[in-house]
């Protein structure tokens, strides 16, 4: 196995944009990666994406060149680029290819208002379990049962918007009080508007090569998984079991501990969400992920940053595209070029990111991945 | 006393997932267990989702317990809004979604519930005991 880089990254604007096309949007990111990498040509193209037509990979890259070559689309929800970043990083790092592109896009705002229509294939979508109301069932576990507060809750949401308000890749750039947070519209109880991501569209790219680059990130560790079954018999709420598995072996497999890496890039789609996939990555106890916010080390400047670009609360949530803006928000951590968002000496960054909800299911999948900057400083 | 044949069904209400039969005048599931591992499940899978062991008939409910709730005011797919929903784990049975009867009720984690059929779209109901 050979190591592989991120030579470059690209975002498309964040938002919703229900006239602009994919293809548009999908050449912002691709653009703006190749011209940061400094390349012009790869070797294959992986697409991550999730409400596309058939053909989705040459339809949203049918505004470039169209160079000929592999495109490889993969469908994973909220985690397809990121399961599309880790395969396009091992096909480098196996000398399938040289050099990769990996591109998310969605286009969500000309399909849906409101939220995303829970698949009524599902007993839990036909009840009319939306997405929010998924992580709600979770939330109100954590209130009854761990004693998670409210206010804690809204902390997450607090925290991510006041990074977001720094971030200018951001869907939202506004800071909001507690106040506001908690008194904003009840979308499925606990969870009000400001603790949900919004609906947008976007587009995220990065190049990976093999080659020696002088802006490379080193791809130092990934894992996916698949959810096993989630039912009465998992003592925990949906997901945690999933993240927690796939974050240990990636510990395991670089020999490292979650104190050992510098800031954190996860999938806060519902503030809860930022609770629980705190704990399950090992940052705090199973129940101690409200205090965790609460004591500040999750912070910009605190020991373990959690979302310091703001998280997919402030960034915008543009589903297919979401695991590689994450990529590239750590990326820019790790090349010291995240402005107002910078974790002072960076070095080691996570993403992670989760994909659901199939009934029973603990999360249709989800990728964790390691980078690090490497170069002597 | 009443003798009734608990064995033949008063009524079949298929959801298309779970099915659910009123017997004994109970609402139960009728789902699977594992023969081997024992684990129970309010559908009907091929096999065994835990350990892939051939599944037999079992029955389950009407009683169990909140798991969690939320109450729902985000409008998607044309439902009349706010509604509760739960996650119900059913005594010695498998954990179903259901409606929570009542406007905007709000149960507790581990409060008693109890299956009472079916809502206008077909989907489990729960009243809170």
């Amino acid at each position: 196995m050979r190591p592989a880089h991120v030579a470059g990254v690209g975002v498309s604007e964040f938002g919703k944009f229900p006239d602009v096309s994919l293809p548009t949007l999908v050449a912002d990111s691709v653009q703006a990666a190749m011209a940061d990498a400094d390349m012009s040509n790869v070797d294959a193209i992986y697409l991550g994406n999730v409400y596309g037509s058939s053909g989705i990979g040459p339809r949203a890259l049918s505004s470039l060149h169209a160079a000929g070559v592999p495109i490889v689309t993969i469908e994973a929800a909220c985690a397809s680029s990121t399961l599309a970043f880790i395969e396009a990083s091992w096909a480098v790092s196996t000398g399938r290819y040289e050099t990769v592109l990996v591109v998310g896009c969605e286009q969500l705002s000309s399909r849906f208002s409101g939220g995303i229509r829970p698949n009524s294939a599902d007993p839990e979508g036909h009840a009319g379990l939306v997405l929010p109301a998924l992580y709600a069932m979770a939330a109100n576990r954590y209130i009854e049962y761990y004693g998670l507060t409210h206010e804690q809750l809204a902390m997450v949401s607090v925290k991510n918007h006041e990074n977001g308000a720094k971030n200018p890749r951001a869907q939202y750039r506004r800071a909001v009080t507690l106040d506001e947070v908690m008194n904003s519209p009840m979308i499925a109880d606990p969870l009000t508007l400001l603790q949900c991501c919004p609906i947008s569209d976007g587009s995220a790219s990065a190049v990976i090569t093999a080659r020696d680059h002088p802006k490379g990130i080193l791809i130092a560790g990934y894992k996916l998984g698949s959810g096993g079954l989630w039912d009465y018999a998992s003592p925990h709420v949906w997901g945690y079991d999933l993240v927690s598995r796939v974050a240990l072996d990636v510990y395991r497999d670089l020999g490292i501990t979650p104190l050992e890496i510098d800031l954190f890039e996860v999938h806060d789609a519902f503030t809860i969400g930022e609770i629980v996939t705190t704990e399950a990555l090992g940052l705090a106890e199973i129940g101690c992920g409200g205090m965790f916010v609460e004591s500040g080390a999750s912070g910009l400047d605190g020991k373990s940053p959690v979302n310091p670009s703001g998280g997919l609360l402030s960034k915008g949530h543009p589903l297919g595209a979401t695991g590689l803006s994450q990529v590239t928000e750590v990326v820019l951590q790790l090349r010291d070029e995240a402005g107002d968002c910078q974790v002072d000496g960076a070095r080691r960054g996570m993403v992670e990111t989760m994909g659901g909800g199939v009934s029973m299911v603990d999360g249709n999948a989800c990728g964790v991945i390691v980078l690090e900057n490497n170069r002597a400083q | 006393m009443d003798e009734r044949d608990d064995s033949k069904p008063d009524e079949i209400v298929d959801h298309g997932q779970f099915q659910i039969t009123k017997r004994g005048g109970q609402f139960v599931i009728d789902g699977k267990s594992c023969s081997k591992c024992g684990h129970h499940f309010a559908m009907a899978p091929r096999e065994c989702r835990k350990c892939g062991a051939s599944l037999v008939d079992a029955t389950f409910g009407p009683r169990g317990e909140v798991w969690s709730y939320t109450i729902v005011y985000m409008k998607a797919a044309r439902r009349t809004t706010p509604y509760t929903l739960a996650y119900i784990d059913l005594l010695e049975g498998p954990r179903i979604i259901a409606h929570v009867r009542g406007e905007s009720v709000r149960p507790n984690v581990g409060q008693m519930a109890e299956l009472v059929g079916l809502t206008d779209s077909g989907d489990p109901l729960v009243v809170c005991v």
